[in-house]
């Protein structure tokens, strides 16, 4: 089934591993926390001395998640890549439901670079291309803020090289 | 008011050729005079409906004069101020639109991103003779400021020498691949974009061949059949037979009280069906396809007249839908994406981009054929899905095809409601590949090639995996192609 998402005549090129740590760290954190909430909220309730296994029940499936989400995060990070051709971008993610997106570099209309706190505080940067169609949802994440620049700078240049009108 | 930022080349005279009772120097000029009287027409007409009304129950006639007269000259005030403060003027690379009494605005349609321009007769301003002119743009969400009213064949002259001025500039759509129209006038020279009316009008003369009438029982037998009436009248039967038999078997005075109710419910709800296809019938009735040198024509209504011109060039992608219902009759309805049009065709929206409301299968694909799609719609070699895929649709995989030509990409879908879209290469914005956890199982992918927002939405679902694969590299090359103009 591999060939299907087969590197086109270029290989992939990997996103930062730093968004995984990203992700460990938002996903742990918050299976944590809504874990230790639940706990609280329980050890509030009146609850009958049958149901006493339930605030331990919380506090196992809290760890599980946060297990799960760091062993997940990281297959989740290798399956985003891109590769930049000579007349198209293409991007592949996601593990369950896999996406490849090829926008040719005649057809973007812009490019966003954006970065939430968390982002700058690893130094990454999102990428998102944009084109006349709304149902293009061409983007990359976890990239390092330099090269996300970079990168910005690069398909407006091929943009421009290659503009069409619409 | 004065214009420090015109244009240097926008010349004294711009509107020379415009002649109009209402010229506002500078180049401006102003709508028709009668346009406050056709604006607030309506608001009389509602008033007098209102009088009758109030005379009827035995009110006092003085205070509702009053109340009446007040209302109409206070809208004819603000009507006139309108009018006097709307200026327009035409310069080589925009339309300018100011207005607003109280608030000015000032705006510019920009010729290049020009997609259509529609030439409006609502009911009252056709009795008159005067129409309304409007803009569609890429990226506005919905018509620019209208231009009402102007005569009717002033609206077309000015919409002529607009399109004529949107053609020549520099960044046009990428030219559609189409055979040259016979009728076109002379003169098609690359000339530098310049300004000059005369010249325009004398190249826009107004040629226009008929391509297809829509006969009217095309249009009844399309209403028809249409699902909403079918289902709205099944269940309306349905009702009142369970009215009927409820009524039989309980025999009991006291819920005859409940008759009356239900039956105007039942009656309410196929009334509302009724009149939603009523509109549609009216709005698409005599519906006209006609062929001019600056793109197509679409003219219909029955009572308000609304022209549209779409710039072939300028359609994004098409949509052949057949409803279940349709397809006995072997009816289809073709819809078009253009950029700046958005959503699919409500039956009352200002803009809806129906190029063929309801005509038999072989005509639209005749019509169709003239876009020089590569070949005729029946005859492009398209491919099923294979038959694993049942298990997502149990009957309607035998419906999934996509194909190709050089022209064009066309996927197939859909059971009770059949469509196929078709999308010109040049036209393809980005592909996308998505493949779900069953479909990997059973090596399945679906194809989404994106267009411009509108109806046409073409998807190759559940292809198998290589053919999926090779469907978006080459798809991704037969747009670079056509894209390059080869």
């Amino acid at each position: 089934m591999d060939e299907l998402f087969a590197p086109p005549g270029v290989d992939w090129q990997p996103v930062s591993d730093r968004l995984a740590t990203k992700i460990r760290l938002v996903g742990c954190v918050s299976a944590v926390v809504g874990a230790a909430v639940l706990v609280a909220v329980l050890a509030f309730l009146p609850l009958p001395d049958s149901l006493g296994w339930l605030p331990w029940l919380v506090t196992i499936a809290g760890v599980a998640a946060a297990v799960w989400c760091w062993w997940w995060a990281g297959r989740w990070r290798r399956a985003w890549g891109y590769a930049e051709r000579d007349d198209d971008l293409y991007i592949k993610h996601g593990l369950m439901f896999r996406t490849i997106v090829a926008v040719p570099y005649g057809r973007m209309q812009f490019v966003d670079v954006l970065a939430g706190p968390l982002d700058r505080a690893y130094g990454m940067a999102r990428v998102e291309l944009h084109t006349a169609s709304m149902q293009t949802r061409a983007r990359i994440l976890g990239l390092p803020a330099d090269q996300a620049a970079r990168m910005r700078d690069r398909l407006t240049e091929r943009g421009e090289a290659r503009a069409a009108g619409l | 008011m004065t214009e420090p930022d015109r244009p240097a080349n926008a010349p004294d005279d711009t509107a020379k050729g415009w002649a109009q009772p209402g010229v506002a120097g500078e180049g401006f000029q102003r709508v028709h005079p009668v346009s406050p009287f056709l604006r607030v027409g309506i608001l009389i007409l509602a008033g007098v409906v209102a009088l009758v009304r109030e005379l009827a129950e035995g009110v006092q006639l003085l205070g509702v004069v009053v109340i009446g007269g007040t209302v109409v000259v206070g809208g004819l005030v603000y009507g006139f101020c309108a009018w006097w403060f709307t200026r327009f003027r035409i310069e080589p690379e925009e339309v300018r639109i100011d207005s607003g009494v109280f608030v000015r605005r000032s705006r510019r349609i920009s010729l290049e991103r020009l997609q259509a321009v529609d030439v409006v007769q609502p009911f009252l301003a056709r009795i008159f003779g005067m129409a309304e002119l409007r803009f569609e743009v890429a990226g506005g969400s919905e018509s620019e400021a209208p231009l009402a009213f102007l005569r009717l064949d002033d609206a077309h002259r000015l919409r002529a020498v607009i399109l004529e001025l949107g053609e020549e500039l520099p960044h046009a759509a990428v030219p559609y691949p189409r055979p040259p129209v016979s009728a076109e006038p002379g003169g098609e020279a690359p000339a530098p974009p310049r300004f000059d009316t005369a010249e325009a009008e004398g190249r826009v003369a107004p040629v226009e061949r008929e391509i297809l009438a829509v006969r009217p029982q095309w249009l009844v037998v399309g209403t028809l059949l249409s699902t909403e009436l079918i289902v709205s009248a099944l269940l309306m039967v349905v009702f009142l037979a369970a009215v009927g038999v409820l009524a039989y078997l309980i025999e009991d005075a006291e819920i005859a009280v409940f008759l009356p109710g239900g039956l105007a419910i039942g009656f309410t709800t196929i009334l509302g069906a009724g009149t939603a296809l009523a509109r549609h019938l009216v709005n698409q009735w005599g519906f006209v396809l006609s062929e001019t040198a600056g793109g197509w024509r679409l003219r219909r209504g029955l009572f308000d007249l609304r022209t549209q011109t779409v710039l072939l060039d300028r359609i994004q992608g098409f949509v052949v839908q057949e409803p279940l219902l349709w397809r006995r009759a072997e009816l289809v309805r073709v819809e078009v994406d253009i950029a700046g049009y958005t959503g699919s065709s409500g039956d009352n929206s200002t803009s809806t981009p129906t190029l063929l409301p309801a005509v038999p299968k072989a005509v639209a694909y005749d019509v169709l054929a003239r876009l020089g799609h590569g070949s005729r719609l029946g005859e492009i070699p398209v491919r099923g899905a294979p038959r694993r895929a049942r298990l997502f649709r149990p009957v309607g995989w035998r419906y999934f095809a996509a194909g190709a030509t050089d022209r064009v990409a066309v996927t197939v879908r859909g059971w009770m409601l059949r469509r196929t879209d078709i999308v010109p290469h040049h036209k393809t914005q980005s592909v996308h590949l998505h493949q779900g956890p069953t479909q990997r199982r059973l090596g399945l992918a679906d194809v989404h090639i994106h267009t411009t927002p509108g109806p046409c939405n073409a998807v190759a679902k559940h292809r198998s995996v290589d053919e999926a694969r090779a469907l978006v590299t080459e798809q991704l090359e037969r747009a670079r192609r056509a894209r390059a103009g080869t």
